[in-house]
């Protein structure tokens, strides 16, 4: 394959701006799926994904092009997953790109995650092409989302593509500009192989298939491979290209793009970012990888019935493999038996995991309220991990707490600035800085503890500004903060299923809210039930559930009696369902509804 | 039970017929210590119907001498006719459905009595030598304490010996039920009045929703309590013989369907095991003052039964309970609360 004949682009693009509706045209305009055949946003492939309008995993496709020059290309799109949570999946098909199109709505204006992506493709060497898309639209003003895209992103914008993905308006320039502009991929086909994965799936007939960026060399059936990091060999047995399905071909070589099969059990035996050699003429060295994800947000996700324990494990086991990116290992909650904590990159990551957990495999979970990794020192300076409260070490024991801090822009019309601020720092913000775009539109940038981002900054900021800010963020660093436990006892007892981190500052709202809650929740005894919030030993908030005064009364003769007995024992049966706690029995509702405690609860 | 003349000959012809069935199954007339007409009986009953079953009644069942026979009356359709015949037959207790003895709550009730007319029966059944007693409701929609006080106060002031107490309670299904009234109250306060107002006044408090004057308690109740063997007569009886728990159909319609095929009006009978009716014992003997004779529990159910029942009484506030000597029962504050405890130990 002449490597002057392949372009490598992806497409960056916000949530809704259009980028999959786009992919689609490219598609359909090179005939690379008949037209009949055609789906609505083809690429989307998970059924969640067209369901959201979002993608979330990266899909290649290549399609074969005749252009005004005469020749053949063959144009490989990596698909990219719009969001923010996602963003790693962005930089690997950055890595294995020469070009992008970077697509805007005519009528919406940049965003703030269009902009880290265009900066990461930037960083890479990539050649940019900008795309007003919906230029349809009556509310469109491509002029100034030009002016937008040269003043915010810093790209020149002035020959921009004017686009209409839906009516099919500029697909065919964009076709001819990628032919122009993208470079086409270096790389010699005789030096020995280098192929980059760059992603890796599992499919229930064919093992793992890996996505590989041939890079040096040439890659065929039956050759022998080594993978550089793990140091395993296998025999491949299929390569092919993406049409978008799988189809097999007789070899890949430098510059190309396409999936490799070689009887791999599990992903992690196939590592996003190692480099696939030949066994007999390695390399001298593998390709640059990708960083290692790391999970940032974690939960607990327990099933519904105690007994569907073991399908949740095998539904988690199968998912990972399709997404290597979620951790979880086992762990057991008072109030809902044993589960899983779960690790995600953020919070849509999360959502996605348990929709597709309960659609793909079938399973009915609750999943708990959502929290981060502290790092603790002790005063013995010992460092501790600690990824839920009781992990948390005595009080008089800490020498320092440190938390996860990310920097959050966001880019929101003018008139909403005071109440985003407000909000800010009411999250425990740090004000970075604030500039305006334009006399409508600011960037607002804020280091912010992650922790008071996943409670529910998005929801609020949402509410806050209508629904016209947008966000991204990237993590920063762990700093330290003055982070307490907050414990309930219930009757003096501790109950560890309702202690939570919080700040300081935040200890005694956060504590009433719990407490309130739980007064509310769990019902009357025969006695009264002091509840407690403490930091140390030190009370904070106290409440009681007063004792029960009468129950209702009424009269027992002959027929009564039966009914009264089995009223009694369904009395009794519900009372065993719930967690006896010393002599208070707590119901299953109180562990549930601790789980979704939000600060609305706090008024 | 309402019925139509023709139905109430035809219910009396299939009550025969149910006595000799029983007469059949126990070998012999049954012996009774109490006798109790309860529900729409007695005032349906004309006097010749009731001449009737009078009849019946000392045809197939023998009686001791101090047999308690009780009768349930309601205010407006009870005469002196019926008072003169059941003095004349030996009749001791009239229990007289009063429920209420203020006007708007009766009305709210959708009784067809006044509170004159509950007082007035109360004074001729009084007059003909009856012991009587009043039944009670509170927990009503607006029903104050000081509206409360006053049906209680007249009712005791009213002669009667025995009063009972309930509260208003609304069935799932029922037309309020599905339409809750509002200002329905949870009668905390009125429970606790009526237990140290009635006790002040002489009434002491036998069984949960039971007070009397002493020598006044109803007898037949307390079978029911501790377990005495009860024969279920007519539509939607419940008995209990020898650990053996029986129900009549539910209908009159179908009662006298069964008697006209010769089949037994027994619908059904339930048999529980030892634990269970032990644990059912446990919690009807708690609702008497009397309580649980331990000696005796511990004979009949064993020591495993009793020693788990006493295990979940360790999660009782003590002032719940009342010990006294081999006696354990719940202490007036314990009746208040008395389902929470019973499921407990159910």
């Amino acid at each position: 394959m002449d490597l002057s004949r392949i372009r490598n682009f992806c497409i960056i693009a916000h949530i809704d701006h259009g980028k999959s509706t786009l992919a689609d045209r490219l598609i359909e305009s090179t005939g690379t799926v008949e037209i009949r055949k055609m789906k609505a946003q083809l690429l989307d492939s998970l059924d969640l994904e067209r369901e959201r309008g979002i993608t979330i995993k990266l899909v290649p496709v290549r399609m074969q092009y005749k252009s005004k020059d005469g020749n053949n290309y063959i144009l490989n799109l990596i698909d990219t997953p719009g969001h923010v949570d996602f963003t790693y999946e962005v930089s690997r098909s950055i890595a294995s790109c020469e070009g992008a199109l970077l697509v805007v709505d005519a009528s919406q204006g940049v965003e703030a995650q269009t902009v880290a992506n265009a900066y990461m493709a930037v960083d890479h060497g990539l050649e940019i092409i900008p795309v007003v898309n919906k230029i349809d639209l009556p509310s469109a003003h491509p002029e100034a989302v030009q002016k937008e895209i040269e003043e915010i992103v810093g790209i020149d914008a002035t020959d921009a593509i004017l686009a209409s993905a839906k009516e099919g308006t500029g697909i065919e320039e964009i076709l001819e500009r990628i032919i122009e502009q993208v470079p086409p991929p270096e790389g010699d086909p005789n030096a020995s192989l280098q192929a980059l994965i760059f992603d890796s799936v599992y499919n229930n007939y064919r093992g793992v298939i890996c996505y590989v960026r041939v890079v040096n060399g040439t890659i065929k059936a039956g050759q022998t491979v080594r993978f550089m990091v793990t140091g395993s060999s296998y025999q491949i047995e299929e390569v092919g290209v993406f049409r978008p399905l799988f189809e097999p071909v007789e070899s890949l070589s430098a510059g190309e793009v396409g999936y490799v099969i070689a009887n791999i059990k599990t992903v992690a035996e196939a590592h996003v970012g190692d480099t696939i050699t030949d066994d007999e003429r390695p390399a001298v060295k593998p390709l640059a990888g990708y960083k290692k994800v790391k999970p940032v947000v974690f939960c607990g996700f327990y099933p519904v019935e105690r007994d569907d324990y073991p399908q949740l494990r095998d539904a988690l086991e199968k998912l990972t493999l399709n997404d290597s990116s979620i951790t979880f290992e086992p762990e057991s909650s008072e109030a809902l038996g044993f589960g899983f904590r779960c690790g995600f990159l953020g919070l849509l990551h999360m959502d996605v995991a348990k929709e597709r957990l309960r659609r793909e495999f079938g399973v009915e979970l609750v999943a708990t309220a959502p929290n981060v990794i502290y790092e603790v020192t002790t005063k013995g300076k010992t460092v501790i991990e600690a990824h839920r409260p009781s992990d948390f070490p005595d009080i008089s024991d800490i020498e320092e707490v440190r938390e996860p801090i990310i920097r959050l822009t966001m880019f929101l019309p003018s008139e909403f600035v005071g109440k985003v601020m407000q909000l800010c720092q009411d999250k425990r913000g740090t004000f970075v800085s604030m500039d305006y775009l334009s006399p409508e539109r600011v960037r607002l940038v804020y280091d912010l503890p992650l922790a008071e981002f996943i409670l529910d900054f998005h929801d609020k900021l949402k509410s806050q500004t209508r629904g016209f800010a947008s966000l991204d963020y990237e993590y920063r660093e762990l700093k330290a903060a003055d982070l307490v436990r907050v414990d309930v006892l219930i009757s003096g007892e501790a109950a560890d299923a309702f202690s939570f981190i919080c700040h300081k500052d935040a200890a005694f709202h956060r504590g009433q809210a719990v407490v309130r809650k739980l007064k509310e929740l769990i019902p009357r005894q025969l006695f009264e039930v002091p509840i407690q919030a403490s930091v140390g030993r030190r009370i904070i908030v106290r409440q009681n559930v007063k004792a029960l005064r009468k129950d209702v009364l009424a009269k027992c003769y002959g027929g009564d009696i039966s009914r009264k007995r089995k009223l009694l024992e369904k009395q009794k049966e519900g009372k065993k369902r719930m967690k006896q706690l010393g002599k208070v029995s707590i119901p299953q509702e109180a562990f549930l509804a601790f789980l979704k405690v939000d600060e609305d609860d706090e008024q | 039970m309402r019925g139509t003349k023709n139905d109430i000959d035809a219910y009396l012809t299939a009550l025969e017929k149910e006595l000799l069935w029983w007469k059949v199954y126990l070998g012999d007339k049954p012996r009774a210590l109490s006798i109790y007409i309860g529900g729409g009986t007695p005032t349906c009953l004309s006097v010749e119907q009731w001449q009737r079953l009078i009849d019946l009644l000392q045809r197939y069942v023998r009686v001791n001498s101090d047999v308690e026979i009780s009768v349930e009356a309601n205010p407006d359709s009870l005469t002196e006719e019926h008072m003169k015949l059941w003095k004349g037959w030996g009749v001791k207790r009239v229990s007289l459905g009063v429920q209420s003895l203020c006007d708007e709550e009766l009305l709210w009730l959708k009784r067809t009595h006044t509170a004159k007319r509950a007082l007035w029966a109360i004074d001729r059944l009084l007059h003909f030598g009856f012991h009587v007693s009043g039944d009670l409701m509170f927990g009503l929609a607006g029903q104050s304490l000081r509206k409360w006080h006053t049906s209680l106060s007249n009712l005791v002031h009213s002669g009667v010996t025995h009063i009972s107490i309930y509260q208003l309670s609304i069935e799932e299904g029922s037309v309020w039920g599905k339409n809750p009234p509002s200002g329905v109250q949870n009668g905390y306060v009125h429970y606790r009045w009526a237990q140290w107002y009635l006790e002040k006044s002489g009434f002491s408090q036998y069984e949960i929703a039971s007070f009397s004057r002493p020598g006044y308690e109803c007898r037949h109740n307390q079978a029911y309590w501790f377990e005495k063997n009860v024969l279920p007569l007519g539509p939607s009886a419940w008995g209990y013989i020898d650990g053996t728990r029986f129900w009549n159909v539910k209908t009159l319609a179908e009662y006298l369907k069964r008697a006209t095929m010769n089949i037994s009006p027994v619908e059904g009978k339930e048999r529980l095991t030892l634990e269970k009716s032990g644990r059912e014992s446990a919690v009807l003997a708690l609702r008497t003052s009397r309580g649980i004779h331990i000696p005796s529990f511990e004979e009949r159910y064993g020591e495993d039964l009793i020693n788990s029942i006493l295990f979940e009484f360790e999660n009782v506030p003590e002032d719940c309970l009342c010990w006294k000597g081999d006696f354990l029962s719940l202490s007036r504050k314990g009746m208040r609360v008395a389902n929470s405890i019973w499921s407990l130990i159910i």
